[in-house]
């Protein structure tokens, strides 16, 4: 096998991951679009969408390694980044939701939660009135 | 030294199974997402932890994020109790100690 | 034989923003909106990546880090805002609870 052959199948792999990774990324947004509630729909976004950009990004990294023969740390760093930032941000975003009063689906069949809320709420409540 | 090794070991093992997590659950969740019908049971479980430093909570609620299917809500005041909002509960206690048993077994022999 | 794979991942991802701006317009809360938002800063960074290696410069890969980083602050704000009312609070405790 010719190497210039080997080349070939190399790059041919890569642009296969990433395609991989593209159309996790459609099938999550299809999430994102037909779930019922804004906590079903932020586990297809946040989360599907991170492997399918972790495949892309990989993708690209390696493409850029062994084609262009180029070591990009930037990719490295976007992977990274976007590995540390996106749990945040869906964390984040889900309990502003459930605080700012999003319901759940009515096909949901448990809520540990509402307990703790109202119990949090109550001593707020409570502080206040102490204080005034 | 020995220490070392065997931290390495752990932290290893750690992003091993962090892996093996975030492709099995990224395929049931892709499942169900594909599925014409929806056939899901959401909910709430409440997860009590025995890590007890930021660091280790921290690094267990941003694995649970990380992985299809959970999702942590929110952490109580004491950090000892987490929230999460799962995608498909069949047994809540059980869907607890899966959790409790790998990610917060492997958290514990990463910082202890 | 890769140039049309990279293309036709390109067209899927901007297919995916498509359905992500669906959702981004047609939310019921605003924490829909936001998700979506977020989800479409995260496909663009991912569409750069593979513009980049198709048009053969690595000039874009700049611009992978900076909208990472305006996504991440932009939902972190966001969802600060819808939970309180407020970005930046100053307890007179500290505490942000």
């Amino acid at each position: 096998m010719s190497l210039e052959m080997m080349e070939q199948i190399i790059e041919v792999v890569f642009a296969i991951l990433i395609l991989l990774g593209a159309v996790i990324a459609v099938i999550s947004v299809l999430g994102l679009i037909r779930l019922p509630d804004v906590y079903l729909r932020s586990h297809a976004a946040t989360k599907s969408a991170t492997l399918g950009v972790l495949l892309i990004l990989l993708g690209a990294f390696f493409y850029t390694w062994f084609v262009h023969d180029f070591f990009s740390i930037k990719l490295l760093l976007g992977i990274l980044f976007v590995f540390i930032t996106s749990p945040v941000a869906g964390h984040l975003n889900a309990r502003a939701a459930y605080r700012s009063g999003v319901a759940l689906w009515k096909g949901s069949v448990r809520d540990d939660f509402r307990e703790a809320i109202k119990q949090e709420r109550q001593l707020e409540i409570e502080e206040i009135k102490n204080r005034n | 030294m020995m220490r070392m090794i065997r931290k390495t070991g752990a932290v290893l093992r750690l992003i091993a199974m962090f892996n093996k997590e975030l492709l099995m659950s990224s395929v049931t969740v892709l499942r169900e997402v594909l599925r014409p019908r929806l056939n899901i049971r959401p909910g709430i479980i409440k997860l009590d932890t025995e890590l007890r430093s930021d660091f280790e909570i921290t690094l267990l609620s941003i694995l649970i994020c990380l992985t299809p299917g959970t999702l942590t809500l929110d952490v109580s005041g004491d950090g000892k109790t987490l929230y999460i909002h799962a995608m498909d509960i069949n047994d809540p206690d059980e869907l607890a100690a899966q959790i409790k048993g790998s990610f917060e077994r492997a958290i514990m022999e990463v910082t202890r | 034989m890769t140039t049309t794979l990279l293309w036709v991942s390109l067209i899927l991802l901007s297919l995916a923003i498509l359905g992500a701006l669906y959702r981004l317009l047609k939310g019921p809360s605003i924490a829909d909106r936001i998700a979506a938002l977020d989800t479409i800063g995260i496909l663009l960074l991912s569409m750069i990546a593979v513009l980049g290696i198709t048009t053969g410069t690595r000039a874009y890969f700049d611009i992978i880090l900076v909208i990472g980083i305006l996504t991440f602050i932009g939902t972190t704000a966001m969802a600060r805002y819808i939970e309180r009312g407020v970005v930046l609070e100053s307890g007179d405790d500290g505490t942000n609870h």
